[in-house]
């Protein structure tokens, strides 16, 4: 299928190259249809929205810079699955160019089924931020004002 | 979208549609706590944490290409930064 983008023109998009978000992503709530597209050689990527030719975000896998997660079991539920092979995650990037500070949203994750190709966002409470959530040695929290 | 208000008990419960249902298991005297009985697919936020959420989201979408080719500039010092620690 082509896809209209705002930021790359036309695309072509396998229909088995679609992700399905069927709660949407908080703020975006009814664009439900993304698909990723590389960016030069990673880590980082584009989630460019199917349906909405100016929606897109920048995301990158959490072990690009050593952040890992335990994922509950119950985490896992909403992509239908129990094993947790078979999901990946990804974090939103945020970037201030001010401040030259690049933003990993990790209290937010991305989780994909790779089998189904369904995805939600799994929103962090406190506990889950403490608990799931394990940064490597020397790295440490920074709040966002 | 209406705004429907129902007044219930310690112990009552309301039931949304034929799926989910809300119990009031405790009332304090400034929170109450709710149990919440819905199929394990549907995803459940506390109201603060999910605007919060939707706002960090906007800002992540308003990314353009001209940011992120210069977010990798600076991904890059970060890394050069975190090889010299070592």
């Amino acid at each position: 299928m082509k896809v209209e983008t705002t930021r790359f023109g036309t695309i072509e998009v396998n229909d088995d190259k679609l992700l399905e978000f069927p709660w949407g992503i908080p703020g975006f709530e009814s664009i439900k249809r993304y698909v990723l597209l590389e960016y030069k050689d990673g880590p980082f990527q584009w989630l460019q929205a199917v349906d909405e030719p100016s929606l897109a975000f920048v995301v990158c896998p959490p072990e690009a810079i050593g952040v890992q997660y335990k994922i509950p079991r119950e985490k896992l539920e909403p992509l239908e699955t129990t094993n947790p092979n078979e999901v990946i995650i990804l974090n939103l990037v945020s970037f201030d160019r001010e401040k030259e500070i690049i933003r990993f949203h990790l209290r937010s994750p991305l989780l994909f089924n790779v089998e189904t190709r369904k995805a939600y966002q799994w929103t962090m409470d406190k506990d889950e931020v403490k608990n799931c959530i394990i940064l490597p040695q020397g790295m440490e929290w920074q709040e966002v004002k | 979208m209406g705004f429907l208000v129902l007044s219930r008990k310690e112990g009552e419960s309301i039931r949304i549609g034929d799926s989910i249902q809300i119990v009031v298991t405790e009332i304090g005297p400034n929170r109450v706590k709710l149990g919440i009985k819905s199929p394990r697919s549907i995803p459940v936020y506390r109201e603060e944490l999910y605007q919060k959420i939707q706002e960090e989201n906007r800002k992540a979408a308003q990314i353009t290409n001209v940011v992120l080719d210069e977010a990798g500039h600076f991904l890059r010092k970060w890394e050069i930064l975190k090889n010299m620690e070592k």
